[in-house]
């Protein structure tokens, strides 16, 4: 049944994010993204655009500039999603296995 | 002097909550006026502090022990009150003990169900206000977050060479002695932008001298008063002296007219010891640190070793240089002093992290029959590591950009992307030596730039120009011509980047030590004491001899 499916899929999601979270690999994990998107100037340009977008807000407010942001951050740049990828698959991979 | 247009509004707010913020307005519009009507009142408003600290702290001290916690010690993982699933990033209601996620707005459903008023984002330390329907912003707050997360950071880092922890930090609380010394003062503003003229050629001085105007460190010196020339004992000819006039200068009220540095062109002139005189184009680089030295000499109280004048405070940091040898193994380390980081450029994509992963890389060393002092072996393969061993506040990165090829030097314009902040750790000798984990707080590695000089152009026809900003408002500067500028404009110039400068966003203060020349002044004072002693007491001894004598006599 899809649902019963979809329910185990992410009750797994859940326990592997918890599992991450607590081990501190999550921490490690996001000061590794911040350090690679920082050095490929995603970071930069991120917040010169939000900069922008602030500019032209006559009283900005933090929910628009949030969802200017989200239409914005696509592409991330492709090496660095494929290494905090294969970094997670590392840890999931050990997680099954224990 | 002219009063700053905002002096007369200004007036002494004397509440708690805003009891550090000098000059804050209690009429400012970009104020949440619920959060203000609640921290107004004693007991609601301690009770919002004292939850509100709690979250920072309790996020300052979650954030360390993901990244230094002893293995298979568990972080704690919060949950959301409402689904029940990790929240890696909670945001916490100020006035319950419920916490949740704030993408499925299951925080703000809490809220407005409960009627509680303010939420805050444990990350950042931002507060969400229902009624405002917005982030806030509001002094206090701000004030306690750097507070809270500068408490936990002083209590968890140690300084390598001494064994007493940081200085703690003591925010300045006003007396009545400072009113009163205030009361007949104007205030002014303390940031300013001024044009420098080209006084032949002299980009290179104009563009090194922005860069210097605009770092924090020397600008609270100067403006401080810390370098008085009336009372400066060197004679005429004293950098210090220049330097101080020159933010006396720019600081002036305005209307503001370029400026010509002649007194810092005759003071590099005279330090560089002839090889920056003339009227030809010179290396910015080069003119930095004959300033900066020239600047140190003129110091009160400057010292060859372990130095605390303001040049080597702002800018001093140390390069340690790990040579191994193939045969033993042993590592010799020798540390050296250093006002700068010169990074070379390679090919393909420059950016100053690739700059500085290159810099701290293991690699050949070039002196062939280098001998090992630990066994005593000659060999051709040792190999040699530099890394950061003492982080400066302030970091000054210059590009090798200016290579000589035979007889002729050459300039290499690959460009460089440099980041708006970058974080020092992974670079440091601790980190090196631990294989990546470094001690201490995040935080403290965290640098922020602030000035970038640019040079077009060839060798002998290029042209120098720099960034610098004061706050968020960045300034373009050729020579005389200021304009306004974004960082956006600074990040994509196309004048290639020769140097670049970054403050720490945390200042760490090592414990109080009595300078070396203080030291020297007592230890002179207590021998002078003694030698006078010593002499009274001889002088008595001689008298009583010739007392005993003429008794004697008798």
């Amino acid at each position: 049944m899809p649902s019963a499916t979809l329910s185990e899929q992410d009750s797994l999601f859940h326990q592997l994010q918890r599992r991450m979270v607590e081990s501190g690999e999550w921490d490690r994990l996001v000061l590794q993204l911040r350090y690679q998107l920082n050095d490929a100037g995603w970071l930069d340009s991120q917040r010169v655009q939000t900069l922008e977008q602030a500019h032209t807000m006559e009283q900005p407010s933090f929910r628009e500039l949030l969802d200017g942001t989200r239409t914005r951050a696509h592409g991330v740049p492709e090496a660095v999603r494929q290494q905090i990828m294969t970094s997670m698959r590392a840890f999931i991979d050990k997680q099954i296995e224990s | 002097m002219a009063a700053s247009p905002n002096s007369a509004t200004r007036s002494h707010s004397s509440s708690p909550a805003t009891a550090d913020g000098l000059f804050d307005e209690p009429t400012d519009p970009n104020r949440c006026s619920h959060i203000a009507a609640v921290l107004a009142d004693p007991s609601e408003g301690a009770a919002l502090l004292k939850k509100f600290r709690g979250v920072v702290s309790w996020k300052a001290q979650r954030s360390h022990e993901a990244l230094h916690a002893a293995k298979r010690r568990k972080i704690a993982s919060p949950t959301c009150g409402t689904c029940g699933l990790t929240t890696p990033r909670p945001f916490v209601c100020l006035e319950c003990p419920y916490s949740g996620c704030w993408q499925d707005e299951h925080v703000l459903d809490h809220l407005r169900d409960e009627g509680h008023r303010f939420c805050v984002d444990a990350q950042l330390g931002i507060v969400y206000c229902r009624e405002c329907q917005d982030m806030i912003y509001e002094p206090a707050l701000e004030s306690a977050v750097q507070r809270a997360t500068l408490a936990f950071e002083e209590r968890e880092s140690r300084f390598r060479d001494e064994k007493r922890p940081r200085e703690s930090y003591q925010p300045w609380t006003r007396t009545d002695k400072d009113d009163a010394a205030l009361a007949n003062t104007t205030p002014l503003p303390c940031h300013g932008q001024r044009g420098l003229l080209n006084l032949g050629q002299t980009c290179f001085l104009n563009a090194t001298l922005q860069a210097l105007l605009a770092n924090p460190l020397l600008r609270s010196y100067f403006l401080g008063d810390r370098h008085n020339p009336r009372w400066c004992r060197v004679r005429a000819g004293c950098a210090c002296c220049a330097l101080d006039h020159l933010f006396a200068a720019v600081h002036a009220p305005p209307p503001r007219a370029p400026f010509g540095p002649t007194e810092l062109l005759a003071a590099a002139w005279r330090a560089g010891g002839g090889a920056l005189a003339g009227y030809a184009q010179q290396d910015a680089h080069e003119c930095l640190i004959t300033l900066l030295n020239a600047a140190h000499t003129s110091s009160r109280g400057s010292t060859l070793l372990k130095c605390n004048c303001i040049v080597h405070s702002t800018f001093g940091g140390m390069l340690q240089s790990d040579v191994r040898c193939p045969r033993c193994g042993g590592v010799s380390e020798t540390v050296d002093p250093c006002l700068d980081v010169s990074l070379g450029l390679g090919p393909g994509k420059n950016t100053l992290a690739s700059c500085l992963k290159k810099f701290t890389q293991s690699e050949d060393l070039a002196v062939k029959d280098w001998a090992c002092q630990k066994c005593g072996k000659v060999s051709q393969e040792a190999n040699k590591r530099l890394s950061i061993k003492r982080l400066p506040p302030v970091l000054s990165f210059q590009f090798k950009r200016f290579e000589q090829r035979g007889t002729e030097t050459v300039k290499i314009d690959t460009p460089v992307r440099i980041p708006a902040t970058i974080s020092m750790g992974p670079y440091t000798t601790a980190a090196l030596e631990a294989g990546g984990a470094y001690p201490g707080p995040e935080a403290m590695y965290a640098y922020e730039l602030f000035a970038v000089i640019n040079h077009e152009g060839q060798i002998d026809n290029g042209h120098y120009t720099s960034f610098a900003r004061y706050d968020d408002t960045w300034c373009r500067f050729d020579d005389d011509k200021v304009t306004p500028a974004t960082l956006a404009g600074v990040l994509g110039a196309t004048a290639p980047v020769y140097m670049a400068f970054y403050a720490k966003r945390r200042l760490d203060y090592k414990p109080h030590t009595t300078p070396s020349y203080v030291l020297t002044r007592e230890t002179e004072a207590v021998r002078e004491r003694e030698r006078a002693e010593r002499a009274a007491r001889q002088a008595q001894a001689r008298e009583k001899e010739v007392e005993d004598e003429l008794l004697a006599t008798v």
